[in-house]
């Protein structure tokens, strides 16, 4: 994980509980600000519907391997620690795998491969490298429950942005006609999030220049 | 010396083992839980998409004639409504895999099962008004409009209209074969 998140982990409030709840939100959100586990949010993210259930599951993953993952960090030397974070991780990624194909087959088909590939997803090695290993259980399932809020937040807007604007449908509900298509495409994806991006850097400016 | 070095191996080792060894029993036991309900899905997925290519047949039964396997669909009463094919043909993004059912020269029902076409566009393909118009066509209505058939391509999709007019006429061929032996 790079230098520059590490002299600045925290959201200025006393209380490490809230501060491990917030700092994921907003200050540290794993997609706008940290720019990790951006795959699945530019593939998947294209109508509502996909983007919560993707967030669910990634919130699962998430609270299960930093939780385990802070349990196990007396037991984990410091030389094996990113294997045990891969096998944590992938087994409860294949849980969430056949626990979504038995219950949930529509969106499975929607999800397809990008279930089995949070495997590889940032955010969550991420959260169990910079934050789980060092810290203690309950603190880490704080983190991981507000590391998932933001990644939810940030994925229902881009899912709503594009399925509004490229389907023209907002819940599979019909909106308007004659939408525009690009938005459901690629680069519809990463317009998306550059506009967002953008936004949220403007906005951070013009806060340091007051 | 040595003998540390060995010894952090060994209960490095000794460590990681038992993690995935536990990782795979609790996996297992999930599989185990899932199983059925899984293959249930898989089960009525295919049910409900051979019900809605043969409308009417409540029972199915696998067949095979020349190297075609296909689906012969029963009603109530035991007689054929009709034969299912699943075929695949290459659509504009990959192949288009679709399941037909074909009764005395006719299409009775045509779903899509598998498909990448373009969001937006070629995924029309999947819809009901683009569908519906392959119901009771025959062989030489199965055409495009320009080509003076009965099909209307989808806006800006021709290639996948004319590859889903090209599974519909292969699986009434098929048909037609499998009724001669």
């Amino acid at each position: 994980m790079g230098n520059n998140q590490n002299n600045n982990r925290t959201c200025g409030l006393k209380n490490p509980k809230l501060n491990a709840l917030f700092y994921g939100v907003i200050k540290g959100n794993p997609i706008v600000v940290l720019m990790i586990g951006l795959c699945p949010v530019l593939a998947i993210s294209t109508t509502v519907y996909n983007a919560v259930g993707m967030s669910i599951a990634v919130a699962f993953v998430l609270m299960g391997s930093n939780v385990i993952v802070s349990l196990l960090r007396k037991f984990t030397p410091n030389q094996i620690r990113i294997p045990v974070f891969i096998i944590i991780i992938s087994t409860f990624v294949t849980i969430v795998d056949y626990l979504i194909k038995a219950n949930l087959p529509f969106l499975y088909k929607q999800l397809g491969i990008f279930i089995p590939l949070i495997v590889v997803n940032c955010v969550i090695i991420g959260r169990a490298e910079a934050f789980a290993y060092k810290n203690s259980v309950f603190l880490s399932f704080l983190d991981a429950i507000g590391s998932s809020i933001g990644f939810l937040i940030v994925l229902f807007l881009i899912g709503a942005t594009r399925e509004i604007l490229g389907q023209g449908t907002f819940f599979n509900k019909v909106i308007f006609s004659n939408p525009c298509i690009v938005m459901v495409l690629p680069p519809g994806g990463f317009i998306t999030i550059g506009v967002i991006m953008g936004l949220l850097s403007y906005y951070n400016l013009r806060k340091k220049k007051q | 010396m040595n003998n540390k070095f060995i010894l952090k191996i060994i209960d490095i080792s000794f460590r990681l083992t038992i993690l995935c060894v536990v990782s795979a029993m609790l996996l297992s036991w999930v599989y185990k839980e899932t199983k059925t309900k899984i293959e249930e899905n898989i089960k009525k997925e295919i049910e409900t998409a051979q019900k809605d290519a043969l409308p009417g047949a409540v029972s199915f039964q696998e067949k095979e004639s020349g190297k075609k396997k296909y689906v012969e669909g029963y009603d109530a009463n035991g007689n054929s409504v009709g034969k299912i094919f699943v075929l695949s043909e290459r659509g504009y993004g990959s192949e288009i895999k679709m399941m037909v059912g074909v009764n005395n020269g006719k299409i009775v029902g045509i779903k899509v099962i598998q498909h990448t076409e373009t969001p937006g566009l070629g995924d029309g393909i999947t819809k009901k008004n683009f569908l519906n118009q392959f119901i009771d066509k025959s062989l030489n209505q199965l055409l495009l409009k320009k080509d003076g058939g009965e099909i209307e391509a989808i806006t800006g999709a021709t290639i996948s209209s004319k590859a889903c007019i090209k599974i519909a006429k292969e699986a009434l061929e098929y048909g037609k074969q499998s009724e001669q032996q």
